[in-house]
């Protein structure tokens, strides 16, 4: 035993001691305060087009008052030109005729189907009046609307009520010009189906504007959706019902527009649906329409119980800081399985190559327990590197985000939902991951051994290590075989097994879409996957062992 | 009587197909210098390689101070140092941190120790050096001073002189000589050089082409291959021959204007000496011609290469 710790205490020394330790350290703390810079200065900038000052606010009224009045004095002038071009015989017969006259003026429009709004075709926009109607119409909009959020103190240009504001200004914009002495019956025709419904349309916005709360919001919305055209039964019925549970949610509106939210509602809904008709609804599964086995029924109801607390408690949309730390450490666990796989791939060939395998041969050990501590070196080695990745990983974000917001991980047993705290679940995951990075160590570890050239186990090993699951991604999504559940990359991706609750979450988030990608293998258990990496590693390390104790040198 | 402290027994290895080392039987003993001599490619670094643990042997035993490695490897290998060709260190720590590490696998590290090897060896100035900024004369100072740090029964040096200045080599030789024959340490010695081998050993080893020719003392050796005694005078080597006449034509070996070689024993001498005094040669000198130990070796490995 003494032996073997000076073995071991020698191999760390010498480790220590090269220059890629060095290297790695610093590419590590400079990776991790890179990630944590860029994401805060992304997360301060995604603010930074939505907020306005008072004196921005100001400054758009006046635009818009100033063009307003260039349009309707513009108004005016044709308006008279048109006037004067009218015969006398004709003045006194009145406005209705000013306006025939004024439509005369307009150039020739091609007539718009009135039961779709989307398919407007726009007049010819050149030097005519309808043009300047849209024109006066568009600043009337901005005129209204920052006037209101003027009223209203509000600076943002995001939030429901920004939109309520927008929409209410709106409609207001359109049925002045409508109401106007300027306005053709081809702008009236354009805009036939906001006009439909202003009136009550406005009376819901005014509440909302007025009130300021997501209730009134949701109801103009709930409105909005019921007098969409083109829209089937069906689809207003869900949209509605969507939006009614978005408010039973959310009832302060906070993640009004958070896509991620609509889409983990509707996987709730899909996944209840399979519960209660007892048949796979995932269309991705090869069992689909099947009937639901045991543990199936266990995995929904468990998804369930994920999904709502995730509901519950407002954590369904991964935080800027979330996302960074999981960069951080992505990285830093590349970075160290990186150095980690180079010292494996060096550990055996260099000393072969230089000659220092000598003193180690010549000492009073037995081969045996050289290979061990050669291997228990780089085991230490990687684990410590994990936990200093960890360490800077929390640092990073306590430092750009806080750790106030940091999510729990939340897996479900029985169907009922329980937490790991953040600090030890990305503990536990970095772990996990160790244990991948550990397959690419001993696979560099043996080559090192068996082939005693440096060049060649460490081209081999960096090369797999990089290329090995992306090749092995392509396959996975070009072909179907059976076979693919052989390969050992398909059971790297350990950590997402063993944490699969935290895909469920992520699932929407696209910036998961790489993760769908590189994980859409063939489905095998995580038992499966634990004993076929064990056998793989046992085989590796056993024909380096074999290698090392029994060859000349 | 000497205590044999390294054992080879009926040692065999193939490499592939060749037989490279053929039944080997040889014993160091403790307090001498023991030189292996052979010519390149005869088998004496595979045989030192086998002693120290790099090469399996194929069948044969090896005791180390009484140890058979095949039974206790590691209480067998504690008692033996070495250099096997060229001392390579880890180039990017110093020849301290070196030393400490192998005195750590020994379970002997301490420093005064190290420190007194290293002003043994002559390296106090440069070992807190990395040892890529070593020379090879400093190199192998430094290999010597690992191959001492656990105090070993068993010394083996492979071509140890390599890269040292004479003065340096006169330093080990020393060195070698104090451990021998002060403190009782067995030396194994392989190397080319056969002058130094000469000044340095005790028993020399002859190998060549796997098979052991000879082990036995320097002197010995030269005895047994000495074919003839020959008495060389300084004279007029031509009338010398003219004056030794018929009785000494057949041993005259070679006579030239300056000397005259005879095959003649030591109690010749005289005879000779009155012959040629009586017949007017002028002698200028007279002496036993001895045989090097390299003409030694060349005698018995018919012509092998490699002598430097």
């Amino acid at each position: 035993m003494r032996r073997f710790l000076a073995l071991l205490q020698n191999e760390l020394i010498k480790t220590s001691k090269r220059k890629i330790i060095i290297i790695m350290s610093i590419l590590l703390a400079v990776t991790i305060l890179l990630t944590g810079w860029l994401a805060k200065l992304a997360q301060s900038d995604s603010g930074y087009y939505w907020y306005l000052t008072e004196e921005d606010i100001e400054q758009r009224i006046n635009n818009a008052k100033s063009n307003c009045e260039h349009m309707e004095k513009q108004l005016k002038e044709e308006a008279k030109q048109k006037q004067d071009s009218i015969e006398p015989s004709e003045k006194h017969k009145g406005d209705d005729t000013q306006k025939e006259v004024l439509k005369t003026i307009a150039a020739p429009v091609s007539k718009m189907p009135a039961e779709d709004s989307a398919d407007k075709v726009m007049p010819d926009m050149e030097k005519s009046t309808f043009n300047v109607l849209m024109e006066w119409q568009y600043n009337l909009n901005e005129l209204y609307m920052y006037q209101t959020m003027k009223e209203k103190g509000l600076l943002s240009m995001e939030g429901y009520l920004y939109e309520a504001i927008n929409q209410q200004a709106y409609l207001q914009s359109i049925k002045t010009v409508a109401k106007s002495e300027y306005v053709l019956e081809e702008y009236t025709q354009y805009c036939e189906y906001e006009l439909k419904n202003a009136e009550q349309e406005l009376t819901l916005l005014d509440t909302a504007v007025q009130s300021e709360k997501y209730a009134d919001y949701v109801a103009w919305k709930i409105f909005d959706v019921k007098t969409m055209a083109g829209i089937s039964e069906e689809d207003i019925k869900r949209g509605v019902e969507e939006l009614e549970l978005r408010l039973k949610i959310d009832p302060e509106g906070n993640y009004y527009r958070d896509y991620s939210l609509t889409e983990m509602l509707n996987t709730i809904t899909t996944k209840k649906n399979a519960l209660e008709e007892g048949v796979v609804k995932d269309s991705a599964s090869i069992r689909y329409g099947q009937k639901l086995t045991k543990g199936e029924r266990e995995k929904l109801s468990n998804e369930i119980a994920v999904l709502n607390h995730a509901i519950e408690n407002g954590t369904f949309d991964p935080t800027i800081g979330e996302i960074a730390s999981d960069f951080m450490m992505s990285l830093g666990c590349m970075l160290i399985a990186l150095t980690v796989i180079i010292l494996a791939s060096s550990s055996v060939s260099q000393e072969m190559a230089t000659g220092s395998i000598k003193s180690l041969i010549i000492a009073p050990c037995k081969r045996w327990k050289i290979f061990i501590a050669k291997l228990s070196s780089l085991v230490m080695l990687g684990l410590g590197g994990i936990v200093i990745v960890w360490l800077s990983a929390l640092l990073g974000r306590l430092i750009f985000f806080g750790l106030s917001d940091a999510v729990p991980y939340v897996y479900a047993v029985s169907g009922k939902a329980h937490t790991i705290p953040y600090v030890l679940y990305t503990l536990f995951y970095l772990l996990v991951e160790y244990v991948t990075i550990m397959g690419y160590v001993v696979f560099a570890f043996m080559l090192s051994t068996v082939t005693r050239s440096t060049a060649v186990s460490t081209g081999i090993s960096i090369g797999v290590y990089g290329g090995g699951r992306l090749v092995t991604a392509i396959m996975n999504n070009m072909v179907k075989w059976e076979m693919l559940k052989f390969i050992p990359f398909n059971h790297l991706n350990l950590s997402d097994k063993l944490f699969s609750y935290r895909n469920l979450i992520l699932t929407n988030n696209d910036m998961n879409i790489l993760n769908m990608v590189f994980n859409n293998g063939p489905v095998t258990g995580t038992l499966f996957s634990v004993l076929y990496l064990a056998t793989l590693l046992f085989t590796m390390g056993w024909i380096a062992f074999d290698s090392f104790t029994r060859r000349d040198i | 009587m000497r205590e044999s402290m390294l054992v080879i027994s009926h040692l065999n290895k193939h490499f592939g197909k060749r037989h490279v080392i053929k039944d080997l039987s040889l014993e160091a003993k403790g307090g001498e210098i023991f030189g292996f001599l052979g010519p390149n490619g005869a088998g004496k670094t595979t045989t030192i390689k086998m002693v120290m643990g790099f090469l399996f042997p194929d069948s044969g035993d090896i005791y180390i101070n009484g140890i058979n490695t095949k039974n206790d490897y590691e209480g067998a290998m504690a008692s033996i140092g070495g250099i096997v060709e060229n001392p390579e260190m880890y180039k990017n720590l110093s020849g301290r941190t070196n030393l400490e590490m192998y005195a750590r696998l020994h379970g002997t590290l301490d420093d005064k120790h190290i420190d007194e090897l290293v002003e043994m060896v002559g390296m106090k100035a440069r070992i807190q050096d990395k040892v890529r900024t070593y020379s090879l004369g400093m190199k192998q100072r430094v290999g010597v001073a690992q191959a001492l740090v656990h105090n070993p029964r068993v010394l083996i040096l492979d071509e140890p002189t390599n890269g040292l200045d004479p003065s340096g080599i006169k330093e080990l030789r020393d060195i070698l000589s104090y451990l021998a024959h002060e403190k009782g340490v067995s030396v194994m010695v392989s190397s080319h050089q056969l002058a130094e081998m000469a000044l340095m050993c005790d028993r020399v080893g002859i190998i060549s082409n796997g098979v052991l020719l000879s082990v036995e003392p320097i002197q010995e050796l030269l005895e047994r291959t000495q074919s003839e005694n020959i008495v060389d005078i300084k004279t007029d080597g031509n009338k010398a021959k003219e004056i030794l006449g018929e009785t000494w034509a057949e041993k005259v070996r070679s006579a030239n204007e300056k000397e005259i070689r005879i095959a003649a024993g030591k109690g010749d001498i005289p005879v000779l000496i009155q012959a040629l005094g009586a017949g007017g040669a002028e002698i200028y000198g007279i002496s036993e011609e001895k045989l090097t130990l390299e003409e030694a070796y060349l005698r018995l490995t018919e012509g092998g290469g490699g002598i430097a």
